[in-house]
């Protein structure tokens, strides 16, 4: 049985409740003064790992380590990461900005630290809800030449290969690899604990390790340009028919009948 | 005793943090909070105190499945 090194990014974003606004010059989303919280397919991929290390023996879990790339309140995100079970993290900082890095440039960052680490599974979460791109495992996969599970609403470690339970259209795919491998998250893998007070000032003493864009090779240029950012239009209200009669003139004046 | 004493202020702060994020405000929750404290703060005998703190750990519980579900309802309505 081979001893399993997690890695987790995590990544800080708006709080999934509140209600984004786009900015006046319509470039970007208003992120000033906004709470944000850890993406909350990112819990579930810190929960898994935790829960692995819980189900198996600390032998088999050898490390779990977090990582966020992102402005310097990104280290709160490692905290909460922290307090819910990881061992140490790693904050590469970048300054914050409306434009956030590319998928394509996190997963070449991932990689990177994939090899320095020596990390063996690496579980992300399957978008996050901020650009909702659902790329980053994908392409981190492919980068490495890794097997991927995406999607994964069960993942069983048996000696040293997983099977995992992927959501599809419809029903569930079983899939089954060898590690090393890139497991990405799906709503219903599991439960996230909450982070509690005593926890994170608990997680205030664990390591946590700060990088920079330049101690990689990647280029901090997006491919991609944003051009314009709108609000979907306000949606119409309905109106009320009194009688049938009501009902047949209004669908034929909307061409229905 | 003193233990008893430290292991109420926990609670009770575990909770104001909890009640950051609670729905209605963190106002709300505060007061409410506080009050059903004070209710219980002339107990004398330790197992009505431990009583008291073992409803206080029940209540936390039910708030973190609250925003647990709050979340999950949410994530579910948006992608499925």
């Amino acid at each position: 049985m081979s001893t399993l090194r997690i890695l987790v990014p995590v990544k800080r974003v708006i709080d999934y409740a509140v209600k984004p606004r786009v900015n006046k010059a319509q470039t970007a989303v208003e992120i000033a003064g906004v709470k944000h919280s850890m993406n909350p397919f990112d819990e579930l991929s810190v929960e898994e790992s935790v829960r692995l290390r819980e189900k198996h023996t600390n032998k088999t879990v050898e490390d779990i380590l977090a990582l966020s790339i992102g402005p310097p309140k990104a280290a709160d995100t490692l905290r909460t990461a922290m307090a819910m079970g990881c061992d140490r993290s790693i904050h590469v900082e970048v300054p914050e900005k409306d434009d956030m890095l590319e998928p394509l440039q996190v997963a070449k960052i991932l990689k990177e630290v994939v090899e320095k680490e020596k990390s063996n599974l690496v579980i992300l979460g399957k978008q996050s809800i901020d650009d909702d791109s659902s790329q980053t495992g994908q392409m981190l996969a492919g980068l490495l030449g890794w097997g991927q599970a995406c999607g994964a609403s069960e993942v069983l470690l048996e000696g040293d290969s997983l099977k995992v339970t992927r959501e599809v259209d419809g029903g569930t795919e079983v899939v089954k690899g060898k590690l090393p491998m890139i497991v990405t998250t799906d709503l219903r893998l599991n439960e996230p604990r909450y982070a509690s007070l005593p926890n994170i000032m608990k997680a205030k003493k664990k390591k946590l390790e700060k990088m920079k864009l330049e101690d990689f090779q990647v280029r901090a240029e997006n491919r991609l340009k944003t051009l314009k950012v709108t609000e979907p239009p306000p949606r119409q209200g309905g109106g009320k028919v009194s009688d049938v009669d009501g009902l047949i003139s209004k669908l034929k004046e909307l061409g229905a009948l | 005793m003193s233990t008893l004493r430290y292991q109420v202020l926990n609670i009770y702060k575990e909770l104001l943090y909890l009640g950051k994020q609670y729905p209605l405000g963190y106002n709300y929750f505060r007061t409410r909070c506080y009050k059903a404290f004070s209710k219980s703060a002339g107990l004398t005998k330790e197992e009505d105190i431990r009583n008291a703190i073992a409803r206080a750990e029940f209540v936390k519980r039910e708030i973190e499945a609250l925003y647990y579900l709050k979340k999950y309802r949410e994530m579910k309505k948006r992608y499925g």
